[in-house]
Order: C-alpha cells, then sequence, then structure tokens
C-alpha cells in the first residue's frame, strides 16, 4: 500500500462517484415521495390500500437488499410478455433496477419511521385542529405531518446513510458506480487492501458530509423543540 | 341563540356518563359546568362541538340543530361537526399549541385552510394577541412562553374563526393559581364582548369570578343548575356540601 498507487488508483475510483450519487439520490427521492403517500394512506386508513402498503412493507423489510437487487433486475426477463411493453425499456435497463429497488426498500423502511413520528404525536394537537373544524385529513397534511417529519429527522438521516452504502450492491448487476470501479481495479491489480481502503476512505467521507448536511437541516427543523 | 340541549345520554361501553341531561344557556352567559372528577363534565362540554358523540338526544348549537339515535350517519354527521366546530372554539386543559410553528402560525392555520386570505388572517391575529396582551410574541415558539401566556395564545387561536361559542375545557388546571388571573381577565374581557361561553372547572374559586350561571353535576346527573346567585345560595344540598370543601 504505498501513496504512489493511491494517486493512481483515485481518480479511477472516483470515475463511479457520480453514478453512486446519482443513484443515492434519485432513489432516496423517490423512497421519500413513496414514503410520505405510504404514510398517508396508513394514517388515513384507505382500506384496501392500507393492507397493499403493510405487504410492501412486509416484504422489503424482511428481505435482504440484495435479494430485491436481483429479483428486480432478473426476475422480468422472466416474462416474455414483459418484454414488448414499454416498461421494458426500463426494467432492463441496470441503474433504474437498482434506484428501484433502493427506493421500494427505503421506503419500507421511512413509512414505518414516519408512521411512528405521527403515532407520537400527542392526541391534543389532533383535536386542537379538529376542534377547529379541520377534516382529519386537512389535520393530518397541515399540522400532523409536518411535526411528525421534523421529529422523524434525525432518524432519516441515518436512513439516508444506509442508502448511500447500499447503492455499493448496484455493482453486482454490473452498474460502475464507486464500488464497481473498485472491484474491477481490484482485478486487475490484485491490490485489494489499497483499492478498498480507498473506497471506504471515499463512502466515509460522503457519510460525513451527508452526517453534516442532516444535522444543519435539523438545527432549522427543530429550533421549536428548544 | 345560545345552547338548547334536551336528553342527552352517553355510556362508554357500560358505564352510563351522561344520564338525560337538559339546560338551556341563553346567549352571551358565561356558563360554569362544576362537579368532581368523573361527573361527567368534560364529556358533556366535548358534545356541545361534537369531539363526543351524544348517544341520544337533541341539541342547538349555534344555530345548528341535532337530533341524535344510536345508529346514527357518521359521515354526515362528521361533515356538520367540521361545520359547527368553525362556530363553536375550544381552549384546552393542555393548550394544545402546535409546538412546529409559530405563535402566529397557531393562529393563522386553520382559517388559512379554510379559505380566509393570509394577509386578513394574519391581521386579524395581530388584534387578537393584541387583545390578549401577547402582541410582542407573534413570532415566538409556544415552547418558549410560560403556561398562562400558552393558554392565552390557545385562546387567541380559538378566536380566529369568530365563534359563537366558546367552550373552555379546565383551562386553568395546569397553571399557577396565580396566573390563573390572567385567565380569568381573559373570560370576563369576552363576556362582555357578547359571546357565548362555557367553561368546565373543578375550582369554585375560578368559577366563582367568572360566572353568570352555573350548572352542577354529579354522577352523569344535573343537580343544580341557576344563575351565579346559586354560590351565595345554593338550592341543594348537594352543592352546598360540594362548594364548603
Amino acid at each position: 500500500m504505498t501513496l504512489e498507487s493511491m494517486y493512481e488508483y483515485l481518480p479511477q475510483l472516483l470515475k463511479g462517484l457520480q453514478t453512486t450519487l446519482e443513484l443515492t439520490f434519485a432513489s432516496l427521492f423517490t423512497g421519500l415521495i413513496l414514503a410520505l403517500l405510504f404514510t398517508l394512506v396508513l394514517s388515513l386508513r384507505f382500506k384496501p390500500l392500507e393492507w397493499l402498503v403493510k405487504l410492501q412493507i412486509l416484504l422489503f423489510t424482511g428481505t435482504p437488499l440484495l435479494v430485491q437487487i436481483f429479483l428486480i433486475y432478473y426476475g422480468p426477463a422472466q416474462f416474455p410478455i414483459l418484454q414488448e411493453t414499454a416498461l421494458w425499456s426500463l426494467l432492463s435497463e441496470p441503474w433504474f433496477c437498482a434506484m428501484l429497488a433502493l427506493a421500494l426498500n427505503s421506503a419500507a423502511y421511512s413509512t414505518q419511521l414516519f408512521k411512528g413520528a405521527i403515532d407520537a404525536v400527542s392526541a391534543g394537537e389532533w383535536e386542537a385542529a379538529m376542534a377547529l373544524g379541520m377534516t382529519r385529513q386537512q389535520a393530518l397534511t397541515r399540522i400532523i405531518l409536518p411535526h411528525a417529519i421534523r421529529r422523524a429527522l434525525p432518524a432519516y438521516g441515518n436512513e439516508m446513510i444506509l442508502v448511500m452504502k447500499g447503492t455499493s450492491l448496484a455493482s453486482t448487476i454490473t452498474l460502475m458506480d464507486l464500488m464497481g470501479y473498485a472491484a474491477r481495479l481490484n482485478a486487475q491489480t490484485y491490490d485489494t487492501l489499497t483499492v478498498f481502503s480507498l473506497a471506504g476512505v471515499i463512502y466515509l467521507t460522503l457519510t460525513g458530509i451527508l452526517t453534516l448536511v442532516v444535522r444543519f437541516i435539523e438545527r432549522k427543523a427543530l429550533a421549536f423543540s428548544n | 341563540m345560545g345552547i338548547v340541549v334536551e336528553g342527552l345520554s352517553k355510556a362508554f361501553g357500560s358505564t352510563q356518563v351522561l344520564k338525560d341531561i337538559s339546560f338551556n344557556i341563553p346567549r352571551g352567559e358565561t356558563t360554569v359546568l362544576l362537579g368532581a372528577s368523573g361527573a361527567g363534565k368534560s364529556t358533556l362540554l366535548r358534545m356541545l362541538n361534537l369531539l363526543e358523540t351524544p348517544d341520544q338526544g337533541t341539541m342547538k348549537v349555534a344555530d345548528m340543530d341535532f337530533n341524535f339515535t344510536r345508529d346514527h350517519d357518521s359521515k354526515s354527521l362528521n361533515k356538520q361537526a367540521c361545520a359547527l366546530r368553525r362556530k363553536v372554539g375550544m381552549v384546552f386543559q393542555q393548550y394544545n399549541l402546535w409546538p412546529h410553528m409559530t405563535v402566529l402560525g397557531n393562529l393563522i392555520e386553520a382559517p388559512v385552510v379554510q379559505g380566509m386570505p393570509k394577509e386578513q388572517a394574519t391581521s386579524k391575529a395581530k388584534e387578537l394577541l393584541e387583545r390578549v396582551g401577547l402582541s410582542e410574541k407573534a413570532d415566538a415558539w409556544p415552547s418558549s412562553l410560560s403556561g398562562g401566556q400558552q393558554q392565552r395564545v390557545a385562546i387567541a387561536r380559538a378566536l380566529m374563526l369568530s365563534p359563537d361559542v366558546l367552550l373552555f375545557d379546565e383551562p386553568t388546571a395546569a397553571l399557577d393559581p396565580a396566573i390563573t388571573n390572567q385567565v380569568v381577565e381573559v373570560i370576563k374581557e369576552l363576556s362582555q364582548s357578547g359571546i357565548t361561553q362555557v367553561v368546565v372547572t373543578h375550582e369554585v374559586e375560578f368559577a366563582r369570578k367568572i360566572a353568570s350561571k352555573v350548572i352542577y353535576l354529579e354522577d352523569g346527573h344535573i343537580v343544580e343548575d341557576g344563575s351565579s346567585d346559586r354560590f351565595a345560595n345554593p338550592e341543594t344540598e348537594a352543592f352546598r356540601s360540594y362548594l364548603e370543601h
């Protein structure tokens, strides 16, 4: 493990950085939108949908992310019928499949997080909203959810980091992210210790930056609780 | 246009909390519902804005008529409840302010959701904050205020929709005796504005200061119902002994 080799490997690994970041933010964004919808469905008890969301949570929190990525990427190819639909252009794309798996996985965990935070908001806050003539739906979307999300922010920060690290599994379906380049470099040089240490340091740096950003947002969003 | 209640009953499971309650509150009165805890006074108050649904009876509040039967249509009742609550404000024991919104945000939220333009809501909120003596707290977080201040914010919030009736559920139970006077002042000032107020409390001293009419409940029944003179001359032995202890 020499300094020269590190200098040599670093630019090669950083070629994957963009894919890692794109994958992280695209799946977090999609996952967040889904999680908010799922949370509304659970909180307002939309009957048939409620069961679907619960099933989704059961499946995606109950199985490994790697299994989910494999199933979403390799699964549809088993159904020739799918290959004729417009969806196929997306489902045959490893980037899209990895993003979808990460997003669905993150949505399942985030929904649990948000629902828990909503249940922790005191009944009095609901009652105050109802007593002012708001409907349950208005109370939820205008008051309870905004409060709950602020409370859930520290835990959601961890979820963001988990998704970022989870993107490394996308390299198993041919995606050339940070981990993809690290694996290729390792195969070329057999300099395993240097290559993966370097990859680890890059992930650690990303985690650090993300943590700082979340802390900053937390300070703003939770200013009311001091 | 006060409150008329006829034959209201409510049971939770097999416990009958209110039995055949009837009373009449003329417009503009400040009525105190007194009684020991468990007498049913809070449940009765919460029926007046339909936070609780009576099992039986009829009710006329803020010009809206309700007739309750055991098999009511909960969907249409929910709709009516929303309309009723816009005319009947409520103040809670624990204030129930929304902690993640500023004082001003707490005040304007409900009117804005219901279609009042934001500028109009804001100027109304500032007027009301001045009326309860908290104009400099508009941008403060609720958690930075004292209990008495929070309760006054809650009263201002309830007044934002210009209600005909204002309900108070033990508004001073969480407050210092010294701070209670702040709430007394606000309630007295409001009673001069012609709004109908109903206040649940178990504090006799507080009740004496604000009441123009008193209803005393025991065990789900109305025992005494009369003007505030009843504090000096109770008609029933039960109310007399309640006042004495």
